[in-house]
């Protein structure tokens, strides 16, 4: 684990100086999870490569100012900057406006039910994050991945904590859906 | 228990990964490199004197090419006459520096001579051995150039050391009595070759700073440091960094050919050849600071085909000279690179790499050469000569790339099929 570390260090130092070689080692290890990232948040494949182009582009520049906090940290903080570029990317083409729209009620809906993720592939289950709404899906990746309370993601995407509940809420519900939807196909099949 | 299924999914999200968008890479390397062209020149970066006396010499030799070729077409007449009158071992006035090539075969000339007058018919078999033995000496004289040749002075390229080894082959050749033909000074319409040549001048540089084998991300470390973007990054911390001397060493080795070729004699005078050969280029690179560096060997094979037209200057016997200009075609056929990781003396991580590249590599040359028959249709020649290799689109950096313009000296056996 320690050597592990050491040897993430040495690769981070080795970017931070702008060996391309090491860039190029850095972009092997954490291609794969940033991209699942992204995915995420941008269901458009052309739009998922420029966003991690410029989060690559960002990260590379800016990694002489991230401080090391241990093993895991690196990737860490390369999500984070991959979310921020993704959210950077749905604000500017407008898509959030959707979220705002007034007279959205919540619907009524069994609230002690909850998404049952269990026996679905991780694959799958990205693919229906990926097919949720804008707004749902990036209120719902803020709130369950990045773990972020609705306060916060209230002032992130400018709109209100009712909204943002109300979003995920609908999110879950939508997934219920689908998950529902998966499992009878696989019994149908 | 509430956010038990948020847990789940976000630990199961940790672990999972997408295929990266495919050309993502190269696009943010294409862009990075737009970006950073604010890139260090390479600092320290010496020029040796050696370049420039190359580029000198392969100016006058370009120049002398085509002087030579106009003036001796008008004297062609007077070249041929002379051909004919000259006596079977002319005095080696006009090629100086190549006395010891000379000098080696005038003991062994005279037999050679005897038995040509005698004629001789070419036996296949003859041949076939010769060829493949050939094909030894030739590796052999190559492998032992590689050792011994310094990186200076094609000068002390040694054919004579070739011709040495030939001598005993020579000898025995002697002994064979074949039946009568009578040789006239004019070749056979049909030669082929066999060659190994290198380019004496290796290349080593230093640079300050990292460097990559390709020419890609020359990033300063002004650039390095810029801050990002106003927003909020996380992990957003100034930390103090120590300053260590980084430093970048590439050589890149001789490039050593074979090759086999086909000549086709137009006239007496004007020849073209053709045929396939074989390069290897290879180069080191080592990149980092004195405990954590990496250590990066390249190695790319060539298939190359080269088409030459040729022109005797001069012919007497058994020797000639003749200068040739033309141009060659190169096939990336196979590479790798391959990385070892270095920290603290200890390799922490080795990496290979198939590498290729895609674009092909043309060139130009023009040589001088000097071939000497050993014996009715087995000879010997020697071809120091310039090439000039043009640049192509693909990053992978090579001797090719560095150094443009090479002197290189191809030795070779050249067997003529007479009819």
């Amino acid at each position: 684990m320690i050597r592990d570390e050491n040897k993430e260090q040495a690769l981070l130092q080795q970017v931070v100086r702008g060996n391309t070689m090491a860039m190029k080692k850095f972009y092997d290890t954490y291609s794969g999870y940033l991209t699942a990232v992204c995915s995420r948040y941008v269901p458009d494949k052309e739009d998922v490569k420029d966003v991690l182009q410029e989060s690559f582009i960002k990260i590379f520049r800016a990694i002489g100012k991230f401080e090391y906090k241990g093993a895991g940290s690196l990737k860490a903080w390369s999500a984070r900057i991959v979310v921020n570029e993704a959210l950077k990317h749905i604000r500017e083409s407008n898509k959030l406006k959707v979220m705002n729209l007034p007279g959205e009620e919540l619907p009524d809906m069994a609230d002690d039910r909850e998404p049952d993720f269990n026996e679905i592939p991780t694959q799958v289950i990205l693919e229906m994050i990926r097919k949720l709404p804008v707004g749902y899906r990036t209120v719902f990746n803020l709130y369950v991945f990045e773990e972020k309370s609705h306060k916060e993601i209230a002032s992130m995407l400018s709109i209100s904590e009712s909204t943002s509940a109300s979003q995920l809420h609908r999110a879950k519900g939508l997934l219920m859906q689908e998950i529902d939807l998966y499992r009878f196909k696989k019994m149908a099949l | 228990m509430k956010n038990q299924w948020q847990d789940n999914l976000r630990n199961r999200m940790e672990q999972h990964e997408e295929p990266a968008p495919e050309g993502l890479w190269e696009s943010l390397e294409q862009a990075m490199s737009a970006g950073s062209s604010v890139g260090t020149k390479p600092a320290g970066q010496q020029i040796r004197l050696w370049d420039k006396r190359i580029g000198a010499v392969a100016a006058v030799g370009i120049v002398l090419f085509f002087i030579g070729l106009y003036t001796l077409k008008e004297n062609q007449k007077n070249v041929q006459l002379v051909e004919q009158r000259q006596p079977a071992l002319p005095a080696p006035v006009t090629h100086p520096d190549k006395g010891s090539l000379l000098a080696d075969h005038t003991e062994n000339g005279k037999p050679a001579t005897e038995k040509r007058q005698r004629g001789a018919k070419t036996v296949e078999t003859t041949k076939t051995t010769e060829t493949t033995e050939t094909t030894d000496v030739v590796e052999a004289a190559e492998r032992q150039q590689e050792e011994a040749l310094p990186p200076e002075g094609p000068e002390n390229s040694p054919p004579s050391r070739v011709d040495r080894k030939y001598n005993p082959e020579t000898n025995d050749g002697q002994s064979f009595r074949l039946p009568a033909k009578r040789r006239d000074s004019r070749p056979a319409k049909w030669q082929t070759d066999l060659y190994a040549s290198n380019m004496p001048s290796g290349s080593a540089k230093h640079y300050d700073g990292y460097r990559n084998f390709t020419t890609f991300g020359l990033k300063s470390e002004e650039e390095v440091h810029v801050s990002a973007t106003g927003s909020s990054l996380p992990g957003d911390f100034i930390v103090g960094k120590e300053y260590r001397h980084v430093y970048t060493d590439v050589r890149h080795f001789q490039p050593v050919t074979l090759g086999v070729s086909l000549k086709y004699n137009l006239n007496d005078s004007w020849s073209i050849t053709s045929g396939l050969n074989y390069t290897v280029l290879s180069s080191q690179l080592s990149t980092g600071s004195y405990n954590h560096y990496y250590n990066s060997r390249q190695t790319l094979h060539y298939l190359g085909l080269p088409v030459t037209v040729n022109y005797t200057v001069w012919r007497s016997g058994q020797l000639s000279t003749y200068i040739s200009g033309g141009g060659m075609v190169e096939k990336n056929l196979a590479g790798t690179l391959s990385t070892d990781y270095i920290v603290d003396n200890l390799i922490e991580e080795r990496s290979q790499d198939r590498l290729s590249v895609k674009p092909l590599q043309w060139s130009v040359s023009s040589a001088a050469g000097i071939e000497y028959w050993l014996w009715k249709s087995i000879g010997l020649y020697a071809e120091p000569g310039v090439t000039y290799h043009f640049k192509n689109s693909s990053g992978v950096e090579t001797i090719y790339r560095e150094k443009p313009l090479n002197f290189n000296i191809r030795l070779g056996l050249r067997i003529s099929f007479n009819e």
